[in-house]
């Protein structure tokens, strides 16, 4: 404790000798805590108690009817639903909400019976059940408040809004979410179905695993064929090199016949023009041969004569005189027959002989040459007859040789005919050889070719043999992998969506399918305008606090004099209401033009914040009167109470219940009521009842004066020896 | 011996029997008897912290007695002490209704004047600041007349330029302005010249005679009272009792 001599324990003595002055030290140590303590109490939790405050809301919606996915109509009315659920027993949006009609709304927001309105537009349903549609909308909510009312709220409204929106668009979400999950249903079944095709698969990849299998073991075969094929081709490539030389021989071959073929054709030609005559030659031949035989029958009977002559000369010898005559006869005959036929060598002979002997019986040498005529005669017979044998053969061969001349030439017709189509043919034969040369070349080139093939073919089925070993191998992974497909498959079926195209341009609408639009009636720009209501009249009751710190309430020489009380308080009044005017003009002066503050009235706005600090004037005036310096204690007080209870910041429904009680009877409610609506140039109906009452307060204020002076006109000794002076 | 000049000594202006005055435990004045004709000159002799102040508030009606009776001008009190108020008149007590020493003489004038016009005229003009001036001038020549030769207000005079003579002539002439039936003039001894004091006291029996003014003033010494043959004064000496 302090000591009782120090200064300050001395200082304080002072108060201590009646109970005013203790009161007073007591009101020194309590006005901070009643100040911050009743100021931070009525801003609790203003926006909790936002359900203090009555909203309306209207419902201009139209019930909209959509299709689910299982294609059966439902209507949504969601603005029924919506006022339903905020007018519900257990809704918890921020404001108590009524339902109101359009006309009641708009008036209740003017009278501040509503702190706010909601509006649903017509179309709020359907846009909301356009959220599952292809063409989804966002459904708009509006919701209204007038910074006229209360600034503050505007801005607390936001979080309404906001809690509404949110709500109506997760009631929306669920909507639309359904369909999602009826969707997922669909994904589900299909999945299934999905897990089927790949047993189906599995399946399928099993027998071609075995397929595979069989792949190998015919690869295998094919191995072993290839092998024998490289083998078949590798003889093929030799024989096809074999056929390419014979070829080439056939040809040059084939090149020789032809050249005997043209010369064969040439030879017939000469042969067919040759034997042209031959028949008639033939005929002359025969004829001439049978003549010849004529003659040689009558020689072969000459030579007979002859012989039997010769057989008679020869014993007749000496009369060979005798003969020579008849041996120039058979010259003759002889010569004859040799003309007739020049050619017969025997007939040459024969004259030759017939010459001889002619000579040989000239010379004498008859003997002899009778033994040589015998003999020859002999011969000659002889010769005869085989020439007459010969001569009937060679006719008879001549007619037969006439007989079948034409035949002959014919027949060299057709060979020469037959040979011109040798040649030609042979040429042809050449030629085609020669094609066939070249083929079998281009033969052997293939056969090399197919032999090359045919390796490549070994060797491909090798290694073809290995990759089928590896597709077995392949397919038998598929085959697992196919099982594990459809297992997987089975698992999976409840999970993963598709929500199609549309998912983006969706989502949108989907993250947010309802908007909030927010309306302020008589918005004011700023916080300061919207501040400004409250702080003029605060500022206006300090100023009025001050004012009787330096005036004094009411004269002491007004109280002494003769005069009336009613003089003396309005004595004390009229200067302080002449400050106060003062303080409100320059007040209202430097807010509009420095600071900015901005009213669509503002002769009308000065004239109410003047009324305001004279109305203020005479309440501090009277509590001054009233309570001495105990009067400024009580009015630091009801500023805290003002401040706290005029709803100048938050509505006073969000405060506890105490200053709600206590508004309507605090002038600074009608101050800051009016103030508010002259800056947010709001309807004049409400400034000229605030200026009503406000001035009620003033005549109150003033009368109370008047009573205070009264009273006051009645010294006590303690106010003639005051111990405590404020 | 000079006449008294008209006042009908049988009309009783203060009359109270066994008023007593209790505060805080103590007791302020008692045992008070007074009747006190109209037109006379009461004055309340004591000591400080006797009460003067006190009675002479109590007399105007504007303190109440805790005990005994007592009317003023025919008028019970308290009970209807605004009555009495209305008439009588105090000049200035300290403590009560002090000169302001911010203003000057003519603004002082002014301002009772405005006191006592009707609640719609809180002006009042030069010429009836003149007015009054004058009248008071001529009230204060007409004491000089009788001897008291008290100097007269410059208008434009601040009070706290006032000699203590003048400044209670202020509060006098004031307290005249509402043209009352009692004046009470208190603590003359607060007058420290005892020529002031002499003038004071012939001042006050003077304006007695130029109205049927009956003043009432306390004092604590009364030996610089020059009562003149014919002056009705009732002594009421608080130190006695």
């Amino acid at each position: 404790m302090i000591p009782r001599f120090s200064l300050p324990g001395l200082e304080l003595a002072r108060f201590r000798r009646t109970t005013i002055t203790r009161l007073a030290v007591l009101a020194v140590v309590l006005v901070p805590l009643v100040y911050g303590g009743l100021y931070l109490w009525s801003n609790t939790d203003p926006v909790s108690r936002l359900p203090h405050l009555r909203a309306a809301v209207v419902d201009s919606d139209r019930p909209a009817t959509v299709t689910g996915l299982d294609g059966s109509p439902r209507t949504v009315d969601a603005g029924r639903d919506l006022v339903a659920e905020l007018t519900g027993p257990d809704a918890a949006a921020g404001f108590t909400w009524r339902a109101a009609t359009e006309a009641e709304a708009a008036q209740g927001l003017r009278d501040g019976e509503y702190a706010a309105v909601l509006r649903i537009p017509e179309g709020f349903s359907a846009a909301l059940a356009s959220t599952g549609g292809d063409d989804p909308q966002q459904a708009r909510i509006t919701v209204t408040t007038d910074d006229a009312e209360n600034y503050i709220l505007g801005q607390v409204t936001n979080t309404v809004a906001t809690t509404i929106r949110t709500r109506v668009a997760a009631g929306a979400t669920t909507d639309y979410l359904e369909n999602v999950y009826v969707a997922f249903s669909q994904v589900h079944d299909s999945l299934g179905e999905a897990a089927d095709g790949a047993g189906q698969l599995a399946d399928g990849a099993t027998r071609a695993d075995e397929g595979a299998t069989s792949l190998v073991v015919g690869l295998g075969d094919l191995g072993d064929g290839a092998a024998q094929l490289v083998d078949g081709t590798r003889q093929l490539r030799t024989g096809s090199s074999d056929l390419a030389d014979g070829t080439a021989r056939v040809a040059a071959g084939a090149d020789g016949a032809a050249a005997g073929a043209g010369q064969l054709a040439t030879g017939l030609d000469q042969l067919r023009t040759a034997t042209t005559a031959l028949p008639a030659q033939t005929a002359q031949l025969s004829d001439g041969a049978a003549q010849v035989a004529t003659g040689a029958a009558q020689v072969a009977t000459g030579a007979d004569a002859v012989a039997a002559a010769a057989d008679r000369v020869l014993p007749a010898l000496g009369t060979a005189q005798d003969l020579r005559p008849l041996v120039g006869q058979l010259l003759e005959q002889a010569r004859a027959l040799a003309a007739a036929d020049p050619g017969d060598p025997t007939l040459a002979q024969a004259v030759a002989t017939l010459e001889q002997a002619q000579q040989a019986l000239g010379d004498g040498s008859l003997d002899g040459a009778a033994q040589q005529v015998r003999q020859q005669v002999d011969a000659l017979a002889t010769g005869a007859r085989q020439l007459s044998d010969g001569a009937a053969a060679v006719s008879g061969g001549a007619r037969q040789l006439a007989d079948a001349a034409p035949a002959l030439q014919q027949g060299v017709a057709r060979a020469a005919d037959g040979a011109d189509g040798l040649a030609t043919g042979t040429r042809t034969l050449a030629t085609g050889a020669r094609s066939a040369a070249d083929g079998a070349a281009q033969l052997a080139g293939g056969a090399a070719r197919v032999d090359d093939g045919a390796t490549a073919l070994a060797n491909g089925t090798t290694q073809a043999q290995d990759g089928a070993a590896q597709l077995a191998d392949g397919t038998r992974q598929l085959a697992d992998g196919a099982g594990t497909l459809r297992t997987r498959l089975a698992d999976g079926r409840e999970q993963v969506p598709d929500y199609g195209a549309e998912g983006a341009e969706r989502a949108g609408v989907v993250a947010s399918p309802v908007a909030a639009e927010r309306v302020k009636e008589h918005a004011v720009p700023r916080y300061s305008d919207g501040l400004a209501p409250l702080f003029v009249p605060v500022s206006l009751w300090v100023g009025g606090m001050v004012t009787y710190m330096v005036l004094r309430a009411v004269s002491g020489r007004a109280l002494a004099s003769t005069a009336s009380s009613y003089r003396a308080a309005v004595a004390g009044w009229a200067p302080g209401a002449l400050l106060g005017v003062a303080q409100a003009v320059v007040l209202c002066l430097v807010l509009f033009l420095a600071v900015g503050i901005a009213s669509p009235n503002p002769v009308a706005t000065v004239l109410f914040a003047a009324l305001v600090a004279v109305v203020f004037t005479a309440i501090h005036q009277c509590l001054n009167a009233l309570l001495g310096g105990v009067g400024r204690l009580v009015a630091l007080v009801l500023l805290v109470l003002q401040l706290t209870s005029a709803g100048g910041t938050y509505p006073v429904g969000t405060s506890p219940a105490f200053f709600g009680a206590l508004h309507p009877f605090l002038p600074m409610s009608y101050a800051a009521d009016g103030l508010r609506h002259l800056i947010a140039g709001a309807a004049a109906g409400p400034v000229w009842a605030d200026a009503a009452v406000l001035a009620g307060f003033g005549v109150l204020a003033l009368g109370v004066t008047v009573l205070a002076c009264h009273r006051r006109r009645t010294w006590t000794v303690a106010e003639l020896h005051p111990s405590l002076s404020l | 011996m000079n006449q008294p000049v008209d006042q009908p000594v049988d009309r009783p202006v203060i009359r109270a029997e066994g008023l007593e005055l209790r505060a805080g435990g103590r007791t302020v004045y008692s045992g008070v008897d007074l009747d006190v004709a109209e037109g006379s000159v009461l004055v309340v002799r004591g000591r400080a912290g006797q009460g003067k102040t006190s009675l002479l508030l109590t007399l105007a009606g504007r303190m109440r007695p805790t005990a005994g009776h007592l009317a003023v001008l025919g008028e019970p009190l308290p009970a209807r002490a605004g009555a009495v108020r209305r008439r009588v008149a105090l000049a200035e007590v300290r403590g009560v209704n002090d000169l302001d020493d911010a203003l000057t003489v003519e603004q002082h004038v002014a301002e009772r004047l405005v006191l006592h016009q009707p609640w719609h005229r809180p002006w009042v003009s030069d010429a009836q600041v003149g007015e009054q001036l004058e009248r008071a001038g001529q009230v204060l020549a007409r004491t000089a007349d009788a001897g008291a030769d008290v100097p007269a207000l410059r208008p434009r005079e601040f009070v706290s330029d006032l000699d203590p003579l003048e400044r209670m002539t202020l509060g006098v002439v004031l307290a005249l302005i509402g043209r009352p039936d009692v004046l009470v003039v208190d603590d003359v001894d607060s007058l420290r010249r005892g020529e002031d004091r002499r003038r004071a006291w012939a001042s006050l029996a003077a304006l007695r005679g130029t109205t049927p003014l009956t003043v009432v003033a306390s004092c604590s010494d009364t030996s610089d009272v020059r009562w003149r043959s014919g002056d009705h004064h009732t002594l009421l000496d608080l130190a006695d009792r």
